[in-house]
Order: C-alpha cells, then sequence, then structure tokens
C-alpha cells in the first residue's frame, strides 16, 4: 500500500510537471507568460489531493474545509481587508474544486441520493 | 398551472414595464443606440446582407436581428408608438426567462416547493450580474440571450430526462425565436458548448440511452443550423470576405488581445466579486447607487449566494443533478476570471492557442451569463434546505423571507426603483443620467425633407467626430452616434474603426474647418451637409458647432454652399454642385496612389472637381500601373536617425549595456541563463517584457564581443552569435513597434541596439548584419549613410517605389535645398530617376525649423500667483513639442496645461505634472508631446498647482476625499511650445497626360445590394467605373451578356470605394452585385422550408405519442 501510494504521488507530480510544460513550451524559450508565483496554487491543489489520498478524506472534509475558508473570506471583506478575503477564496475554490471531483467519484462508487428528484 | 405563485411571473414584470415606461419615452443609449426610434429603418437596414449606412457595410451575422426587427416594425407600422413595443420587449423578456427558471428549476428539483421556484426566478431577474451586464449595459443581444438562455436550456434537458426527441426541435425553435440574440457569435459558443457539456455528462453517467442521447445533441445541432441557416451563411459569407480580414488584421493582435484579457481579467477576475455576483469595478466607479453595495459590510452581505451553493454542494452533492450544475457553476467561474490566478495559465494557453476563442477577450461580460443560469437551481434548493435546518415553521417561514428579502429588496432596489436605467453622466461625475430618449421632433422634419430632396446622396453631418455622441437633448442622450437611426438617407456622421471608412473619414474630419474639405466631398456622393448644435461637442472634443456655423456662412457666402433648411438646432447645406459626383461614375483620369489624404493628391488634377478622377490604391499590385495618369508614392512616417557616438571606447558602450559576469562555456553559466527566466516579466505586461528582452539581447550582444576579445573556441563563438541572431529574430516582430515612438521606453530600446550594434562593429561579428538589418527595417538608422552634420540631424523618409521611372518630390518650400536621395545629395527636385523598390530621401533638419507657438525667456510662478496665456491654434490637428528648463524654490510639483476651446476642464489636451527629481533639485529640463484636435481654433496655456486627492477612512470604512492644491514656487526658463514639422513628401510620376472624360455612366439602385448600370463609351482607352460603396470582395460587376469583369481589374479606389477597369467600348449595362445576398436568398428558402418541415415533424411525433 505504502509503495502504492509513493507511485501515486510520484505520477501525480510528474502529470503536473508535464501539463505544465505542454501549456507553456515558451516558458523556456521567450520566458514566462504568467509570474511564477502563480505556481504556487497549482502546489497547493496537489497538496490538497496528496492528502485527500493519504489521509482518506472524502469530498465532506474538502467541502467543509472550502466552508471554512469562504466564511473567514466573508470576516475579511466585511472588515475591508479584501486581498486576504481573495486570498481566502482562491483557496476556498481550490477545496471546491478537489470535493467536486471527489463527490464525482464518490456518486460513480456508490450510486446516487435522490432527495430532491 | 396550479401553483399559486406562478401568476407573479407575470405580475411582476408588468408592474415594473408599466413603471420603467410611465413617462412614455423610449430607453436607449450605449452601443445599442436607439433602434425603438424607427423600428422600419432598423429593419431595412438589417434585412439585406448589404446595410446601407455609411459606406455601406456587411450586415454579416446581424441579420440575425432580422425576425425581431420585422416584428417590431409591423407593430409600429400599426400606429403603436416605439416606447410601447419597446415595454412589450421587456416585459417578453422577463416574463420568459422568469418561467423558464420556474420550469428549469422543477425539471431539477420536482419536489422544490413553489415559493422556492418563484425564488429562482426572481433571483435569476434581480441580481448584480443581470443588473450590470444586462440592463445597465443595455445591448439588445445580450437581453435576448439572457432571456433565451433558461429557455434553451430548459428544453433541452428536458428532451434529454424524458428521451424525446421533439425536445431538440422545441430548443432550435427556441433559437429561432430568439435569433437575436445570437447576433453575437460568442453566445452561439457558449450555447453549444453547454449543450455539449451536457450531453458528455449524461453520457458518463446514465449507461442507459447512450444512443439516444448522441442522436439528440445531434439532431439539435442539425436543426439548430438548418433553422438558422439564413444567418449562418451570412456568418461564414462575412468571416471568408475581405472586410473580416482587413478589420481583424488592422484593428486585432495576438499580443492586443491578450493585453486586453490580462488587464480585464486583473480587475474582473477576482473571486471576491465573482462570488459576490459583482462586476469588480462598476459598484466601485459606477454610478453612486451601486457604489452602496461597495461599503464594507454590505458588501459582505452580498456573498449570501456564494454560501448558499457552497452549502447546497456541501449538502447534496451526491445527487446527479447538483453534480452537473454544481461543476458547470464551478467551470464558468473558472473562465469568467480570465487568466486571473489561480489556474488562469489554463485559459490564457487556450487563448493563444485557439484564436478563435480571442473572441473572450472580456471573459465575465461573456461568462457571467453562466454563472447566472447555473446557479439559480442551486441557490433555490439550498435556500430550501437552509429553511429546512429550522424545526419550528415560523423560523423556517422567516428564513424563506429573509432569502426574498435578499434577492427583491437588496438586489431588486435598483429594479424597483428604475435605478438600473441610469449611469454617470460622465466619467467621475455623480449626477445621474436616465437611459430615457425623447428625439426632438425637428429631426422628423429634417428627414422627411432629405428623403424627398437627396435622391441617392448621402449628407455628411458637421461636426463630425467618433462612435460616441451626447446629444443635449431634453432628455440627453448619450451611447452610439444616432444619426443611423434617425434619418433614413445615408450619411457620413461619425467615425468607426470599419476598414477603409476610418482611413477616409479619420482624414475628412481632420479639415471640418478648412477648405481642403470641399477635397473630399465629392468622392463621398454627398450633396448636402446637416450642420448640428444640440451636441455635447466638449464631452466627445468636436469642433464647436458656432464656429462651424460661422465657416459654413462665408462658405455660403463665397457660393460653396446654400442653405436649403434652418429647422430647431439643425441646418441643412446644399454643396454646390460642381463638388457633388454620383455614386456611380466613370473616368480616365487615374491617379494611382498609396496616400489615404486625398486633400494631398487633388492638386494633381487640375481640373477637379469639373473632371473627375479615381484615386486608386496600388498596394501589391503594381501589374496595372501602366493604365494610370500618375503615380503618386507616400513614404512611411519619416524619423530622426540617432547619431551614432563612434567615439564611445568599447568600455563605454559595454557599461550602457546589462553587465555579464558568466560567458557562455563557463561551468555557472546555466545558471544565468536559468535566473533570466524567472526573472522576466510575463508578456501579458508587454511594456516592461519587450524592455526587459532587449536589455536581454544586449547581454548576448556583450557576450559574443567578449568571447570574441578572450580569444574563444571557435564553436563558443559560433554558438554565441547564433544565439544572439536567434534571439533577435524572434523578438523582432514585436520589437519593430516598440521601437517607434517619443515614449522613454522606446528611446531606451533605441539606444540599446545602437550600443548593441557598435560593440558587434567593434569585433567584426557575424551577427552585426543582422542587426543593421533591423536598425533600417524599424527606422532607427537610414539604409544609406549620410555624412555627418552637427546642425539638428536629417529627418528621413523611405519610399517603396513599384514602378521604375523619373519622378518629382512634393512636398512644400523646405525641401527645396539640402535633399539626398540613396545618400546622395540632390541638385534639383523635377526629375529623379528612380530603379523600382527601396529607396530613402532625407532633408536637413535645419531646413524644418519654424516658428514657436508660445515662448518665454524667464519667470517665477508659485501657487499665489498662477498664470496663463491665449494662444491661437490651427483648426487642424497638429503635433507640438512643449519644452522648459525648472528649478523649484519651494514645493516639489506644478502643473503645465493646455486647454483648447473645446476642452472639457476634466479632460485638457495637454495637462501634466511637472515635479522635483527625488535626489537633484537644481535647474532641470522637461520635454513633452502633445496633438491638438481638429476643430481647436484657441487655447489657454496655464501653469498651476497640482491638485491631490487626500482621503480619510470614516464610518463603516467610507472614505471621504478632498482635492488639496499643492504649494510650490519655481523658476522657469526657455519655456517653448514649438509645431513638429514632419512635411508629408510625395514622388509623382507622370504616365499619361489627364484627359477629360466622355463616357456616359447611369445608374439604378434595386436595393442596397444590386445596382444596374448604363454605360456609354465612345474609345477602348483603360477607365475606371467607380462604385462609391465600402470596398469587399463580395461586390461583383457584370457586363450583361459577357459576365464577370475579372477580380484582377477589381480595386480599392478613393480610400474606401470599390472599382472596376473598363476597357471595352460602345453601349452596354453593367450589374452591380453583392454576392453574399445571392447566398442569403437561398439560405432563407433552406431555413423556412426546415422549420415547415420541424413544425410538422413536431405535430407528427405529438400526434404519434398522444396515440400510444
Amino acid at each position: 500500500m505504502k509503495n502504492l501510494n509513493k507511485v501515486l504521488i510520484v505520477s501525480l507530480v510528474t502529470l503536473l510537471i508535464m501539463a505544465l510544460l505542454t501549456l507553456q513550451p515558451q516558458l523556456f524559450l521567450n520566458g514566462p507568460i504568467f509570474p511564477l508565483v502563480q505556481l504556487a496554487y497549482w502546489l497547493i491543489l496537489l497538496v490538497w489531493i496528496i492528502l485527500a489520498i493519504r489521509l482518506k478524506f472524502g469530498s465532506e472534509t474538502s467541502f467543509r474545509f472550502a466552508i471554512y475558508l469562504f466564511v473567514i473570506a466573508i470576516i475579511f471583506s466585511a472588515i475591508n481587508i479584501d486581498q486576504l478575503a481573495e486570498l481566502a477564496l482562491r483557496l476556498s475554490v481550490i477545496g471546491w474544486i478537489v470535493g467536486l471531483v471527489q463527490a464525482f467519484i464518490e456518486y460513480v462508487r456508490s450510486g446516487p441520493s435522490n432527495k430532491h428528484a | 398551472m396550479k401553483n399559486k405563485y406562478f401568476f407573479l411571473l407575470f405580475l411582476i414584470p408588468t408592474t415594473l414595464v408599466i413603471f420603467w415606461f410611465r413617462h412614455g419615452n423610449i430607453l436607449g443609449g450605449g452601443e445599442s443606440g436607439l433602434p425603438f426610434y424607427n423600428l422600419e429603418r432598423q429593419y431595412e437596414i438589417d434585412k439585406y446582407s448589404w446595410g446601407d449606412p455609411a459606406f455601406g457595410n456587411s450586415v454579416g451575422v446581424g441579420i440575425a436581428a432580422t425576425p425581431f426587427f420585422r416584428a417590431a416594425s409591423l407593430l409600429q407600422l400599426q400606429g403603436i408608438p416605439g416606447f410601447v413595443i419597446e415595454a412589450l420587449f421587456f416585459w417578453l423578456l422577463f416574463v420568459t426567462a422568469g418561467v423558464s427558471i420556474w420550469f428549469l428549476t422543477k425539471e431539477l428539483f420536482p419536489k422544490l416547493d413553489g415559493r422556492f421556484l418563484l425564488l429562482a426566478a426572481m433571483f435569476y431577474w434581480f441580481n448584480p450580474i443581470s443588473l450590470v451586464s444586462v440592463w445597465n449595459r443595455f445591448l439588445f443581444n445580450f437581453m435576448t440571450f439572457w432571456a433565451l438562455l433558461p429557455l434553451a436550456l430548459f428544453l433541452f434537458l428536458r428532451g434529454i430526462r424524458k428521451n424525446d426527441f421533439r425536445f431538440s426541435l422545441l430548443t432550435s425553435f427556441a433559437t429561432v425565436i430568439f435569433s437575436y440574440a445570437l447576433t453575437s457569435t460568442v453566445f452561439d459558443l457558449m450555447l453549444w458548448s453547454v449543450f455539449v457539456y451536457i450531453t458528455v455528462f449524461f453520457l458518463i453517467f446514465e449507461k442507459k440511452g447512450r444512443l439516444f442521447l448522441i442522436g439528440y445533441l445531434l439532431s439539435t445541432f442539425l436543426t439548430f443550423f438548418l433553422f438558422n441557416f439564413w444567418w449562418i451563411s451570412q456568418l461564414f459569407s462575412f468571416i471568408f470576405s475581405s472586410g473580416y480580414l482587413s478589420a481583424t488584421s488592422a484593428f486585432f493582435t495576438a499580443s492586443g488581445n491578450l493585453a486586453t484579457l490580462s488587464e480585464l481579467s486583473r480587475r474582473l477576475g477576482q473571486f471576491v466579486d465573482i462570488l459576490r455576483f459583482m462586476h469588480g469595478t462598476f459598484f466601485i466607479e459606477g454610478p453612486s447607487w451601486a457604489k452602496l453595495y461597495s461599503l464594507p459590510f454590505v458588501s459582505a452581505i452580498s456573498f449570501f449566494a456564494g454560501g448558499t451553493i457552497l452549502w447546497t454542494l456541501y449538502k447534496f452533492r451526491r445527487e446527479k443533478e447538483i453534480l452537473l450544475f454544481g461543476s458547470l457553476f464551478i467551470l464558468s467561474i473558472f473562465l469568467a476570471k480570465g487568466n486571473a490566478p489561480p489556474f488562469g495559465e489554463i485559459f490564457q494557453a487556450f487563448f493563444l492557442h485557439i484564436s478563435a476563442l480571442q473572441v473572450f477577450r472580456n471573459p465575465f461580460e461573456k461568462f457571467s451569463f453562466l454563472i447566472l443560469i447555473f446557479s439559480v437551481p442551486l441557490f433555490a434548493i439550498g435556500a430550501n434546505s437552509v429553511g429546512g435546518l429550522i424545526q419550528k415553521s415560523r423560523f423556517n417561514r422567516l428564513s424563506t423571507i429573509v432569502f426574498f428579502l435578499l434577492v427583491v429588496g437588496f438586489w431588486g432596489f435598483p429594479f424597483v426603483t428604475g435605478l438600473v436605467f441610469t449611469s454617470t453622466e460622465a466619467a467621475g461625475a455623480n449626477k445621474l443620467r436616465n437611459y430615457e430618449v425623447a428625439p426632438p421632433s425637428y429631426y422628423q422634419d429634417a428627414n422627411n425633407w432629405l428623403v424627398k430632396n437627396s435622391d441617392s446622396f448621402r449628407f455628411v453631418s458637421l461636426p463630425l467626430g467618433g462612435e460616441a455622441m451626447n446629444y443635449s437633448w431634453t432628455k440627453s442622450y448619450a451611447g452610439v452616434e444616432l444619426s443611423s437611426a434617425l434619418f433614413e438617407t445615408p450619411n457620413i456622421s461619425f467615425n468607426t474603426t470599419i476598414p477603409f471608412y476610418n482611413d477616409f473619414v479619420s482624414n475628412l474630419s481632420k479639415y471640418q474647418l478648412d477648405q481642403r474639405i470641399f477635397d473630399f466631398f465629392p468622392y463621398t456622393a454627398s450633396k448636402y451637409i446637416v450642420w448640428r448644435s444640440d451636441i455635447d461637442f466638449k464631452e466627445r472634443k468636436l469642433p464647436d458647432p458656432e464656429a462651424l456655423r460661422d465657416q459654413l456662412e462665408i462658405w455660403t457666402k463665397e457660393s460653396f454652399l446654400e442653405k436649403v433648411l434652418d429647422k430647431g438646432k439643425l441646418a441643412i447645406f446644399q454643396i454646390n454642385d460642381r463638388y457633388v459626383w454620383p455614386k456611380v461614375y466613370v473616368t480616365q483620369n487615374i491617379l494611382y496612389s498609396n496616400e489615404n489624404d486625398l486633400s494631398q493628391v487633388s492638386f494633381l488634377n487640375k481640373n477637379s472637381p469639373e473632371e473627375k478622377t479615381a484615386v486608386v490604391n496600388y498596394g501589391g499590385r503594381s501589374d496595372k500601373l501602366q493604365t494610370g495618369n500618375e503615380l503618386i508614392v507616400k513614404s512611411s512616417d519619416p524619423f530622426y536617425p540617432i547619431e551614432v557616438p563612434q567615439s564611445l571606447s568599447d568600455q563605454e558602450i559595454i557599461n550602457n549595456l546589462l553587465y555579464t559576469r558568466h560567458l557562455p562555456g563557463e561551468p555557472l553559466y546555466f545558471l544565468v541563463r536559468f535566473k533570466e527566466i524567472l526573472d522576466t516579466p510575463p508578456k501579458s505586461d508587454f511594456a516592461s517584457w519587450i524592455s526587459f528582452k532587449t536589455g536581454l539581447l544586449g547581454k548576448r550582444a556583450v557576450e559574443v564581443y567578449r568571447l570574441y576579445t578572450n580569444k574563444a573556441g571557435a564553436d563558443l563563438i559560433s554558438q554565441a552569435e547564433s544565439d544572439y541572431a536567434k534571439s533577435l529574430r524572434d523578438l523582432t516582430p514585436d520589437l519593430v513597434s516598440a521601437v517607434r515612438g517619443d515614449g522613454q521606453d522606446a528611446r531606451y530600446m533605441r539606444e540599446s541596439l545602437i550600443y548593441q550594434w557598435l560593440l558587434l562593429g567593434r569585433v567584426k561579428a557575424k551577427s552585426w548584419k543582422a542587426l543593421s538589418d533591423f536598425l533600417t527595417i524599424a527606422g532607427i538608422e537610414p539604409t544609406f549613410s549620410l555624412s555627418s552634420t552637427k546642425q539638428g540631424g536629417y529627418l528621413v523618409y523611405d519610399f517603396d517605389i513599384p514602378l521604375a521611372g523619373v519622378y518629382k518630390l512634393f512636398g512644400g518650400d523646405v525641401v527645396k535645398k539640402g535633399i539626398y536621395v540613396d545618400g546622395k545629395a540632390l541638385e534639383q527636385t523635377e526629375q529623379i530617376q528612380f530603379a523600382a523598390g527601396h529607396h530613402e530621401v532625407a532633408i536637413l533638419a535645419q531646413n524644418l525649423k519654424t516658428l514657436p507657438l508660445f515662448s518665454l525667456d524667464d519667470i517665477k510662478v508659485s501657487d499665489n500667483k498662477t498664470v496663463s496665456w491665449n494662444v491661437s491654434l490651427p483648426g487642424v490637428p497638429q503635433t507640438y513639442t512643449v519644452e522648459l528648463d525648472f528649478r523649484f524654490r519651494e514645493g516639489d510639483m506644478f502643473d503645465l496645461s493646455l486647454a483648447q476651446n473645446i476642452d472639457k476642464p476634466a479632460s485638457l489636451i495637454f495637462d501634466s505634472r511637472i515635479a522635483k527629481a527625488e535626489l537633484f533639485h537644481d535647474w532641470s529640463h522637461w520635454k513633452g508631446t502633445f496633438t491638438t484636435s481638429a476643430g481647436a481654433i484657441s487655447g489657454k496655456i496655464e501653469i498651476s498647482p497640482s491638485v491631490k486627492d487626500i482621503c480619510e477612512s470614516g464610518l463603516l470604512g467610507m472614505q471621504t476625499c478632498k482635492k488639496e492644491k499643492s504649494k510650490f514656487d519655481v523658476e522657469i526658463k526657455n519655456l517653448k511650445i514649438t509645431p513638429v514639422e514632419n512635411p508629408g513628401l510625395l514622388l509623382v510620376s507622370n504616365l499619361r497626360p489627364l484627359a477629360g472624360t466622355n463616357t456616359l455612366a447611369g445608374f439604378t439602385k434595386i436595393n442596397p445590394t444590386l445596382y444596374r448600370v448604363k454605360i456609354s463609351k465612345q474609345t477602348p482607352e483603360p477607365e475606371m467605373l467607380v462604385f462609391s460603396e465600402l470596398f469587399d470582395s463580395g461586390w461583383e460587376a457584370r457586363i450583361d451578356g459577357e459576365g464577370k469583369i475579372p477580380d484582377t481589374k477589381h480595386f480599392l479606389v478613393n480610400v474606401y470605394a470599390n472599382g472596376w477597369l473598363l476597357g471595352k467600348a460602345g453601349d452596354y449595362s453593367i450589374t452591380l452585385s453583392f454576392q453574399p445576398q445571392r447566398l442569403l436568398d437561398v439560405a432563407k428558402t433552406v431555413s423556412v422550408i426546415s422549420l415547415l418541415g420541424g413544425a410538422l415533424l413536431l405535430g407528427a411525433f405529438t400526434y404519434r405519442r398522444r396515440k400510444l
């Protein structure tokens, strides 16, 4: 199982680097077309995915984190610190994405719930 | 529908439109203009593939609006006022959107209570996206798409869920009824992307019926294509036309689009705005009422919708519908934020690599529609479940009331008060302007007179400005210029970015107060001038109508004009017949030229305007030049070559370039290159990027130099040389345009390149040649070397001579002496022999010295003693340089400005802040430039205190700002404002003598796309048949009985029009037709038959289902 996790992590990192290079072949020709600091968000996404796999938490946890970050953003916005609010929301939205993908996987694995249908 | 809330979907829109239109005025403004003023006129413009406004233009996809204008104009013909029709239109959109949302939400969540279905509809009506992007923006196609989207989505989704093909037909029928929405191709792309996504989603998550899903999507696509074929045919016809090619190449570039995308993403792509459904700038810079939503605590309330949606995702994440709409919602917020972080790189990569996606330069404007539609059902279900959390029924009810209050009271406030249809009077102003418009009755009188008298002629409106206009009516108007809607007679009343039209009108509008305007009138096929004084000329920097009126009266006294009508604030002047040429004429006088300012070439035909002339653009077409009378070659923009500092030592040159420590071949060199990659600014910040890359190029040049001087190995030198050459080659397309101009960055880059050139020359590097070529291409150095001069250098003109021959140089008195051709001094200018190809003419700059507009030797100014001087301006645009020396005795800044007589105080043509340098406080030199506006006849130069905004935070974080004048005391010397004299030079070759034309041409206009011309031509001499409609490759001339005149004889003439070379003598007829109309006629038939077939099929399916 440990080996499987390692393989998974290495694959994810490789995929990420490949995706970045494919999207931006000019990175090493003409210089980056976006500030490299933006890579931090990719890293956060990666860390979130790795944590989700290693700690085996599902969409519920990801969404919970996203909601907490969302609430923090509202508080920052209410006291007029929009830059921190924006940062919290960016992290929150990363949580939404991960949570949604997890929810898709859970749906496929265990079938739908039809509360409103 | 038995639900007790359903009737509110009709009652609320009814109440709203009655309130909005209670004064009996139509609403208009912005980019949509005023179509409801004269719907029949609008229908006439749109119904053919070629519309007649201005010089005419391809209607293209705009034809999709025809069914709407047909229906609306029929109502107006029945005597129903325009404002009632507009009110009905708004009502229909609100009801369609509301009812569709109701059914869409019910389709997804059948158990949802009626209250929440109503809440969903109200959420869709009253939210900040609808407020800003739809109703305040006031674009009718945006409004229509806003109504179509939920309807199409509901029909498409219901068909999938019911496995019913009939809904694919109904979806396509809906797109025909609301085809006005599809005049924006962006919306077509978005609609189809959603359909495809939904189908793929169901293909993945529904194991049954996959064949049906594919068939259903194909059926929807096929019926959509056939039903809408009439406008789809025109869309493709336009995409493959010369007009589209010219427009995209002249006005759009990938780097420009990227810069726009980056800027708009930065301003509008913040989650803190998007997740509140708010536009990033409207609620900060917009009308006063909108700013209330930006107050700190108030702005936090707007998160209620985003929070509810997130709650829904969390709570019901195992439901298929939630996953579908949740994923679409997340996707749409990512698309709406453009290339802003996080993960904006993905958007940018697609944007750059798929050029069709560059229509999404303003992603929030487009994708916010998707955010809205996908959020509505999620919000409704979330609001319902929040209520369900609270067990006690009265609290449950309270939460529902709170949601209604937030949607209707908080967000709906601008709708229910009518504020949604207001904007600020001017940028930065607080006064509101209502969208209600009431054009004065004298427009109707003037229109009727023109319809009766103008025959097939146009008119020119003066003052003439850009696309936008402010009319100072009782109910004022601000938006696109309205003459195409107010008058049925085609007219030249604005300038815009239509290729060729822009070239012509930009030049004409320069001479509004100058007699040279009469050099343009004959080419426009205009018979009248309409003078107007009911406009806010200062808002748009137009000539003062009163000054124009005085000039028109002078021209009337001189018999150039005759006043024929004076109504209200309009007057019509008839142009003397000598200056009125018909729309179709034939002439033997053919001037080939690349000059767009016709006043510069008209002097060559001494018999003009009595003898008609055709000025043919020879660009890329040198094969027919022998058929002309004169060949007139204009140079590209002249430039002053940089004085090359040959005396500098190698080290002094290196000191002006980037520092290098490690050379190629050294162990740590790769780290240097890696650091360069990390340091490079993003290309979206183009100015920084190009400056940095030019700096790096200098670094490469130093490396080459040092490898040579260090006597490095041949391989290393060769590698460094090719590295330099490649860097220069890759940079060339961007660098050529970046080094032009007077800005500091451009100057720095030019100087850097000169230093590189010197350095590479010192070691005889191979890449020196490549750089030399670049310097001439970029207009930094002349191709032919000029002897050194200490008297201000040379002004160099590049000429591309298309035909070898003897040329005469024209260009005013200044070019009588001190002229050099290809580096050699010239004895005379009357007969200069040129071979075909690139040539350079240089003139001594000392011969160009002109009298300054204003000069002052010495003055002391302080904030207590501001000074101003009045000056006269020439009326036609003129560039000036401003120079002065200054030393502060107190304070650190002051303003130097020039206010033209046509400037608003808030937007002066020249207003510069001159500030003390941080470290150097002695005498300093300052230089700037400005160009006066057309029609500016006087100005006031002023030195005054700079005004600063001093802001303080108050209650609830609200900022209060006040303006404060800075204190200063300054000594000024040598203040001088001097005109920049770059005389236009022309080389003229006489090919054959100009002659009188005896050929007669009469024409009949059948419709805007079809003309019949009768020719009576006595000789087989080549002559030009001129057709004064905008040049387009779709126009075709066909000699009856013989066939089409080949495309090789179809020319761009008179800067904008069509011309065909005629050789055939005798009496015969020619048909001029616009080809896309033929396709339109066929496409209309296909669409009508398909619609009938679709209706029959729908009936048959329904009958069969009922029978079963």
